[in-house]
This record gives structure tokens, C-alpha cells and sequence, in this order.
């Protein structure tokens, strides 16, 4: 894909958002009362009505491609594997070149820019406090055959890239960087009513992402700027909405920044998940993740871990509480040392019947730490292959917290001004489980725990925008502004010697990101 | 590929403005979905007004219209709502329209292997655990759709099963996302492409339920009163006949 071609089409729907003149075609809507005065608010989707205008498409196609929506999409082959959020978008292109329903091609690019000052992290050797401003590009690109099944097939490309990104001590590994690799690839079996039975069934079988429940500990990671995949076998059982089954057996992808992603035989990643939805108000998950470890030489960092887990939760709902309980127990070992470690996180929340429809939401999240370090146990959390931005903070280049050796209660005010915003204001206490551990967000550490515990507190500001109702899963917004005030761990004399320059000094970090899908 | 971009990037940029007469607003009923679309497409093209198409349940509408919403059109599916906006003088004298006679289906997915031959005795199996209707409380066809079932003396049994969509649109989403694994929805809406290779439908008997009489009127607080008229002349033109017709509708006879 060539850069050039992105922009024009984001140019493009820009010139839509900043206004274009009606077009003469059937408007489609519903009548809204806002402050007691009635108005019509259009439910289309623009592009495909100016595409119907210009004569690219036929009226039937346009009928077609419209009722393709919500709940009629055509279900691409990794819908039982990854969050329907990451999949579900009108197909722009695919209806401008013709494709039939049983080809599936979807192009998606999103544009980030970060910035963060006084970088604290012990690797980054950026002088007084200096400044890591970023450009991060994520491209991808998929093309399935198959349509609704059974025997489908999937390729999905991604191409994530830095720019700016170039100078001492600028953040930069694998979580940023991966360019031109294959994210998915695989074939899939569906079958419905098993044996005449309301079950449905799938089998994968290839180069997969996944998302498993919260996705704490297994995701196809959003926010970050390169994805977690795996290679091998994944199959599924489940009766509609109510409950399913998920067991897998695959070797985790290692990224290379600019070579072929490629697995090894060394590592090993296996589990199963059941998820059951039979009581709304008691939705239950049980899940166990198997880790063989083995790629590394260096035989004191080899993991075997089994994870243990349970989660319970309420969704949300106007008037009414509603609930998160996930919690992870991890045994086995870490080369040669026992391994023990916990992960309880707590949620509970209340969303009010006012405007803007306010949920307040008070969280806690404990992941332990290694208490005697060089000890004969290890006690490092290991958050395996899972993501944070949804409760902790913003990755990227930022994300100096992990759900390792923390302690972190806080509370997150979300707001819905409007159908196509929602802000979020959030503010977590940042705690090690144990002092004398390693703080894995700046990889230092005081072992004999002088320097205390307390890592600081930050404020998050978010605000989530689609400027056009109708194009919501076309085209959005990102916008976050994170300030956080240092706590007094990192002015000890011990960690403040690992620290860069200026390390010690409060952070503030701004995203502005788009993210357009053709 | 990259053409195909750029080629789309400089129609949506060089996108030019059609001068519109008029902008009619019409509330219709769901059952009306893909027929209106098509519809108000062909009136759009033979008279040069913009049609603005909102679907939902008749009696939402209804409710809508008392508060002041300001259709200049109402298609609903049950002609006792438009029958009462005309006592209560809301309407244009004389514009009362009964435009089609609806029925009801029952519709299950293409992967359900059900026997939908059986009727709606099949309701009873248990291995139908979601059955989708519309909110027998607003929606017409989906207090059709309760009396059908009481006919066959299944209601009381399958009760329990339902899932009430918010319109008879809503309902037919249910059964074709899998949410529910059978439901009774509008013959229009089983016989619509989109619909149509996605799923099978047996017929519910007409005499089952009561007649599903659907009328239109325009509004007396319409501010375009005339093209109101020109769109609801079109509905009784042969073009819109045909086109109801071929939804599944029963049209009235001309004349």
C-alpha cells in the first residue's frame, strides 16, 4: 500500500466531516427529541451514498452493502477468535471494486502521535528530562474467502513503523515497531447445529490473534502499535451467546523488527477458556493457560507456568451496578526457581440515568511481586500475553506500569456527551506489591527496599470521537493526555542512580491518534 | 488496487451538488424496509424531491406524531393509528390511504434444519429455545403474530420463549444473528434480497390472525403538503404497485 494513497482516501473522508452538500439519494434515519425539539438525524453512511451517487455502485448493491451492518454483517473467519470491534466496518473498497460477499477485503490504517517528557525508564539515555516524540504507524490489510463458511480462509497483513523514532534513547522495540509481517493466516471449519443440536463448532488451524475474555492475559492488542500472534490450533464449541468452550494448542510469534515474524518449537502456549453467560447479573469465566518457555539461552529466564483463573463480572447498564472480579493464580518455574505469583483485579461501577449518562467506576488491581529477591521463589507476576490500556494506561511509547509487581487501587469516570463521544477521566495510585523487587515499567530496582514503594499517582484524560455517527467504525479519533506525579520511590538515592537524567521528574504524555478502515 | 483508492479518494473529492426541490420526511413501518428503500429511490429519480426515511414500529410512530415530531408522512401497519390522527384532526382531510394488506412468516436461517412445513407447531420442539416477534405492545405484526400463535394453540406453551424485538425489523435481525433460532416476521421482509438467500419461511395462514390492514396518511403539520401528495400518488401508481407487490404485499385494487 502505498502511503500516499492512505492519505488521499483519509483527505477524502475528512472533506466529509468538514461538510459536503447534500446529494440527491434516500436518506435514511430516525426522529430524535433533543431538548424538546425534534430533529432528524441521518443513520447512513456517506461514503457508500456518494459511491451510489456517483453511479459506482447499483441501488441493490447499496441496499445490500446497508443492510450489511450490525447485525447482518457477513462474519469474517476470525470472529470467534478476536473481539468484534477489531473486525466489523462497512467494506469500502471491497463494494467499489465488486468483490463478492464470499471475498472479504478490508484495509485499515491508524496514525498516532505521541509525545511524552522525563523518561524514567533505566535503558533510555535521554539527558535532562529530554523529550520522546513519536509517529506511529499501523497498516493493515486482509483478504478472506469463504463468506459465512464452513471452509474459510484468512490473510491479514500489518505493517507497524515508527517515525521520529531515530534519536539516543527514543523508545523503541518490538511493542512499536514490526514491519511488513504476516499477523494471521490461517483456514477455519464452521459448523452449525453439531449432530442437529443448536451448537456451533469451529476449528483454526494457522497464524492467529486472539482475545480471551478481558483480555488481561491473552489479546489481540488495540492500542499497541505491533500485534501478539500465534501459530497453531485453536477450536471452539458454544451454544450461541450463552456459553463456550476455547482450547488451543500454539507456539507464540516472535517479532522481529524488520525480518519475518517466526515462531519456535521452544515456546509452547496452550490453555482453555469457558465462558458462560446463563445469569446476566453473574456472568462467569474459568480459564487455564499452559507456558513452555524455552526460547531464551540464558536458562535462569526459561518459564513454565500454569495460570489459573476466574472471572465474574455484571456488564453495565443505566441505573444499575455492575461488577468485575478477574483473578489469575501462576505456579511453576522461572529457570530453576519455584514461581508463585497472583493477580486479583476488582471492579465495581454504577451508571447513572443523567446526562451524558456518567459511569463511575472504582478499581483495584494487585499483581504480586518477588518478596526475597535472588531468593529460592520468584514472585513476578507474569502478564503472559495480555493488554493494559483498558485498565491501567496508554502503551505505546508510554505504559510504564505492568501487570507485574503492582499495586494500584483508582476510579474512572466515563462520560457519553454525545452518540459519538465518550471521555474518560481516570486517576489510579501506583504501588509496588513489593519494594525490593524490581519495578518492571523502568527495569530497576532497590533490593533492599529503602527506597519504598510508592511510585506516584497519575491523571488520565481520554476523549474517544467519531465525528459522523454513520461512519463510526470507518473512521475515528483517539485523543489522551496522562500527567503523572512521581512518587517518592524514584527519588531515593538508590533508583534515582539507575534513572536518566531529569527520570525523577513528574511525566506528562499526549496521543492524538486516527484510525481510518476502507 | 492503489487506482481503485485514489479513483474512489477523487469521486468523494470532487463530489457534485445536485440541487434538491424538496426534503419529505416519512415514518414507516418496519415491515416497509427494503420496499420503501426501493421505492423512495424510483419517486426520488421520477420526481426530483429527497426522501428522508425513518423505519420503526407503527405505534412508536404514533406516539411520535402526538408529540409533535414532524413527518409529513405516516405509513403505518395497522390503519386503526392513522384512523385515530385522523379524528383527532391531525391529518389532511381526505388522505387516508389503505396502501397494502401484510403477512406474517414464519423464518428460520438457512442452517436451521427446522421443518418449517410443520407450521408453527414446530414451536413447540425444545430444541427452540429463542423465538423473535415484535413487541406485541407496539408493532402490529407482532400482536399478529401473538394471535396466530394463540390459533394453534401454541402461545401459551412458547411464552416463555420470546424475545420481543423493538420492531419487526429487530425481530428478523434476531433470528438472522443467530440470537434467537426462529421467529415470525413480515412476508416483506422474508422475500426482500437481503433476506431472501439467507434463510427459509413458511407461510402463516391469513385467516389466523386478524387482517393486517396498512394505511398511510399526511399530516396536517407538514410543510409539504404537496409532494406529499405527488409520493403517496406514486405508492398508488403501477410503478409502486408493482413494487409492493412484489414484497409480498396484498394491494388494493385500483379503482
Amino acid at each position: 500500500m502505498v502511503k500516499g494513497s492512505w492519505w488521499c482516501a483519509l483527505l477524502s473522508i475528512l472533506l466529509f466531516v468538514v461538510g459536503t452538500s447534500p446529494v440527491r439519494a434516500v436518506e435514511y434515519g430516525e426522529m430524535v427529541r433533543k431538548d424538546g425539539k425534534w430533529g432528524f438525524r441521518s443513520a447512513e453512511d456517506p461514503v457508500l451514498k456518494l459511491m451510489l451517487t456517483k453511479g459506482l455502485i447499483t441501488d441493490e448493491r447499496y441496499l445490500e452493502v446497508s443492510a450489511q451492518k450490525g447485525k447482518n454483517w457477513i462474519e469474517p473467519a476470525d470472529a470467534v477468535l478476536n473481539l468484534r470491534r477489531e473486525l466489523e466496518w462497512t467494506r469500502y473498497v471491497k463494494t467499489a471494486t465488486h468483490l463478492p460477499d464470499w471475498i472479504d477485503l478490508g484495509l485499515e490504517n491508524r496514525t498516532r502521535f505521541e509525545s511524552y517528557d522525563h523518561p524514567w525508564r533505566s535503558t533510555q539515555a535521554i539527558g535532562n528530562g529530554g523529550t520522546d516524540a513519536q509517529l506511529l504507524l499501523r497498516s493493515r490489510a486482509r483478504v478472506g474467502l469463504g463468506g459465512n463458511g464452513p471452509f474459510r480462509f484468512l490473510f491479514e497483513g500489518q505493517d507497524s513503523r515508527a517515525l521520529s523514532s531515530d534519536q539516543p534513547g527514543d523508545f523503541q522495540n518490538t511493542t512499536t515497531v514490526n514491519q511488513f509481517d504476516i499477523l494471521q493466516l490461517f483456514g477455519s471449519l464452521t459448523i452449525n447445529n453439531v449432530g442437529g443440536s443448536v451448537l456451533r463448532t469451529d476449528l483454526h488451524f494457522g497464524r492467529m490473534t486472539m482475545d480471551f475474555g478481558m483480555r488481561r492475559y491473552v489479546a489481540r492488542n488495540d492500542f499497541r502499535n505491533t500485534t501478539n500472534a500465534f501459530d497453531g490450533v485453536h477450536w471452539q464449541i458454544g451454544e450461541g451467546q450463552t456459553w463456550r468452550f476455547r482450547t488451543f494448542l500454539v507456539e507464540p510469534v516472535i517479532r522481529n523488527e524488520a525480518q519475518l515474524d517466526e515462531q519456535t518449537a521452544r515456546s509452547v502456549f496452550w490453555g482453555t477458556y469457558v465462558e458462560s453467560a446463563h445469569f446476566p447479573w453473574f456472568n462467569v469465566n474459568a480459564f487455564y493457560f499452559g507456558l513452555n518457555d524455552q526460547q531464551l539461552n540464558n536458562k535462569a529466564l526459561q518459564r513454565t507456568y500454569g495460570t489459573y483463573g476466574l472471572r465474574l463480572f455484571k456488564s453495565p447498564a443505566i441505573n444499575e451496578f455492575d461488577y468485575e472480579f478477574e483473578g489469575a493464580v501462576q505456579t511453576g518455574h522461572l529457570g530453576n526457581v519455584d514461581h508463585f505469583a497472583y493477580n486479583p483485579n476488582v471492579e465495581a461501577g454504577y451508571t447513572f440515568n443523567l446526562p451524558w449518562t456518567p459511569r463511575f467506576l472504582a478499581q483495584y488491581t494487585y499483581a504480586s511481586g518477588t518478596r526475597t529477591p535472588g531468593g529460592s521463589q520468584n514472585g513476578d507476576f507474569d502478564p503472559l500475553f495480555g493488554a493494559r490500556r483498558f485498565d491501567l494506561m496508554p502503551t505505546g511509547i508510554w505504559g510504564p506500569f505492568f501487570r507485574s509487581n503492582i499495586s494500584s487501587p483508582g476510579w474512572r469516570l466515563i462520560l457519553k456527551p454525545d452518540e459519538n463521544l465518550l471521555l474518560t477521566v481516570k486517576q489510579r495510585f501506583w504501588y509496588l506489591a513489593e519494594a525490593a523487587a524490581v519495578y518492571s515499567g523502568g527495569l530497576v530496582q532497590d533490593s533492599t527496599g529503602g527506597a519504598g514503594n510508592y511510585l506516584g499517582h497519575d491523571v488520565e484524560l481520554r476523549a474517544q470521537w467519531a465525528p459522523l455517527w454513520a461512519l463510526r467504525q470507518n473512521m475515528d479519533f483517539d485523543f489522551g493526555y496522562v500527567h503523572w506525579f512521581k512518587g517518592s520511590y524514584f527519588d531515593s538515592p538508590a533508583i534515582l542512580a539507575q534513572l536518566p537524567a531529569g527520570g525523577n521528574k513528574d511525566s506528562d504524555y499526549f496521543y492524538a491518534s486516527v484510525r481510518v478502515r476502507l | 488496487m492503489i487506482q481503485i483508492i485514489i479513483a474512489l479518494c477523487m469521486l468523494m473529492i470532487t463530489g457534485v451538488n445536485v440541487a434538491v426541490a424538496e426534503v419529505i420526511t416519512i415514518g414507516a413501518a418496519s415491515d416497509l424496509n427494503f420496499a420503501f428503500r426501493e421505492i423512495a429511490m424510483e419517486y426520488e429519480k421520477a420526481s426530483g424531491n429527497q426522501v428522508r426515511l425513518t423505519l420503526g414500529s407503527s405505534g412508536n410512530f404514533y406516539a411520535q406524531i402526538q408529540n409533535g415530531a414532524p413527518f409529513d408522512l405516516y405509513f403505518s401497519a395497522d390503519i386503526s393509528y392513522p384512523r385515530k390522527l385522523e379524528e383527532a384532526g391531525r391529518t389532511v382531510p381526505g388522505s387516508l390511504y389503505q396502501y397494502a394488506v401484510g403477512r406474517i412468516v414464519l423464518w428460520a436461517g438457512k442452517d436451521s434444519h427446522l421443518d418449517l412445513s410443520r407450521g408453527l407447531e414446530i414451536l413447540r420442539e425444545p430444541a427452540i429455545r429463542k423465538i423473535a416477534i415484535a413487541n406485541p405492545k407496539h408493532a402490529p405484526y407482532g400482536r399478529a403474530a401473538v394471535a396466530a400463535m394463540e390459533h394453534f394453540k401454541v402461545y401459551d406453551q412458547v411464552k416463555d420463549k420470546l424475545i420481543l424485538g423493538e420492531n419487526i425489523s429487530q425481530a428478523a435481525q434476531f433470528i438472522e444473528s443467530g440470537a434467537c433460532d426462529i421467529g415470525i416476521i413480515a412476508l416483506s421482509l422474508a422475500v426482500a434480497p437481503a433476506m431472501k438467500s439467507k434463510g427459509t419461511y413458511w407461510e402463516v395462514p391469513a385467516e389466523t390472525h386478524p387482517l393486517l390492514e396498512q394505511g398511510a396518511v399526511i399530516l396536517k403539520s407538514s410543510k409539504q403538503q404537496e409532494s406529499a401528495k405527488q409520493f403517496l400518488a406514486f405508492i398508488k401508481g403501477e410503478r409502486g404497485q408493482e413494487i409492493m407487490k412484489r414484497y409480498g404485499f396484498t394491494v388494493p385494487s385500483a379503482g
